[in-house]
């Protein structure tokens, strides 16, 4: 008999306690996640899929997966790791389709110039500020960097530096040890530095304060 | 990098040290010549990434996220409610029970069906191949609502799959 205690960092989470609410049939409950969660899991679907109209539908039924689903629910993480899970299986599905590889190729070889930097495509920035082209610039450059980045180390990253998770949550979220985490970690960053050096220099050290 | 630490450094900025292993990795920055440099770099990494702007889904986002949630929750019929409850579901039982008929007397005075090509196969014969197979199943109008997807979910997902 598994006996579950109260400090089970797992039961003390909300989403899993509202989880569990959608599993007895509480809707309500089951909306409060999707609001919570919808917004950045539509931001880390963006970076596997090349447009957000796709990105929202792959989160939706992410979404409606679980639902559809929550009557064999059980926990055993937290409903972040357990939702993020779901998720990147489902978008890494969607790319081993094929249809967007090719897509995100192009967009990378296109952005970056002969000197590492890339180059701004952002047509909507009003001229005159060179502040806000710096700030384009600069996302546009860890964007396509992110993207660059192969699938898995796309996902350990993004899951790390934007969705919060612990290596060990990553590890779960991604089904692998917790040194496969730390060595595919080490290559998405050693990757990024390389990629991102121009922005990276002493030089720039000032910059990047005052923009972050 | 040749220092020996230079392996925790990323750690250490993620914030995946235990304590003691922080501790004594920060008592290490402050000698090393090489170290402090990589963690002012990753840290620099850590801030261009941070500072993306997070984008907002489109207005009719959530709203149509509600309305494909409200249709799922609805309580439905069951898979055999569905396939024999209706007119549909019982021409399509009764064609199977016709199709079983045919079979068991062609059995039974021990002749082989006649060939295709002087008898076509039937609507009957098709709906038994149908019945064979929930995947096809999955398409057919009476199940309209019922996707492929929907039968594999349990399977799919490891919390429940098991």
């Amino acid at each position: 008999v598994c006996e579950v205690t109260s400090n089970d960092p797992k039961l003390a989470d909300p989403d899993v306690a509202l989880m569990l609410r959608a599993k007895d049939g509480d809707l309500r409950g089951f909306e409060q996640l999707f609001s919570k969660h919808s917004k950045a899991l539509v931001n880390f679907v963006k970076r596997f899929v090349p447009n957000a109209a796709v990105a929202e539908e792959l989160s939706q039924e992410i979404f409606l997966k679980i639902y559809r689903a929550r009557s064999a629910y059980e926990p055993r993480s937290r409903f972040k790791t357990f939702l993020y899970r779901i998720a990147t299986n489902h978008c890494l599905n969607e790319l081993r389709r094929g249809h967007y590889r090719e897509r995100f190729e192009s967009i990378d070889q296109g952005l970056e110039t002969d000197d590492g930097r890339v180059r701004t495509e952002i047509s909507d920035v009003r001229p005159g500020s060179q502040a806000v082209l710096e700030a384009a610039e600069l996302s546009t450059a860890v964007e396509a960097a992110i993207s660059a980045l192969p699938e898995t180390q796309r996902a350990a990253l993004l899951l790390l530096r934007y969705q919060g998770l612990s290596y060990e949550e990553i590890a779960e979220a991604l089904e692998l040890s917790i040194p496969a985490v730390k060595s595919l970690l080490n290559r998405a960053k050693t990757a990024l530095k390389e990629r991102l050096a121009p922005y990276l220099g002493e030089d720039d050290e000032l910059r990047v304060q005052r923009k972050a | 990098m040749s220092c020996a630490f230079s392996e925790k450094l990323e750690l250490y900025v993620d914030g995946a040290l235990e304590a003691a292993a922080r501790a004594e990795l920060e008592s290490h920055l402050a000698g090393c010549a090489e170290c402090p440099a990589e963690v002012a770099r990753l840290r620099r990494l850590d801030e261009l990434l941070g500072a993306l702007p997070e984008s907002e889904p489109s207005a009719r986002f959530e709203a149509t996220f509600l309305r494909r949630l409200r249709a799922e929750a609805v309580p439905r019929a069951s898979l055999r409610e569905r396939l024999f409850g209706g007119w549909r579901g019982f021409a399509l039982a009764a064609a199977a029970a016709g199709a079983a008929a045919v079979v068991a007397v062609g059995v039974w005075s021990g002749r082989a069906p006649e060939p295709e090509t002087e008898r076509p196969p039937t609507a009957v014969l098709q709906n038994l191949d149908l019945l064979k197979n929930l995947d096809v199943l999955a398409n057919l109008e009476v199940l309209e609502g019922v996707t492929a997807e929907e039968l594999e979910a349990v399977a799919e997902i490891p919390e429940v799959g098991g």
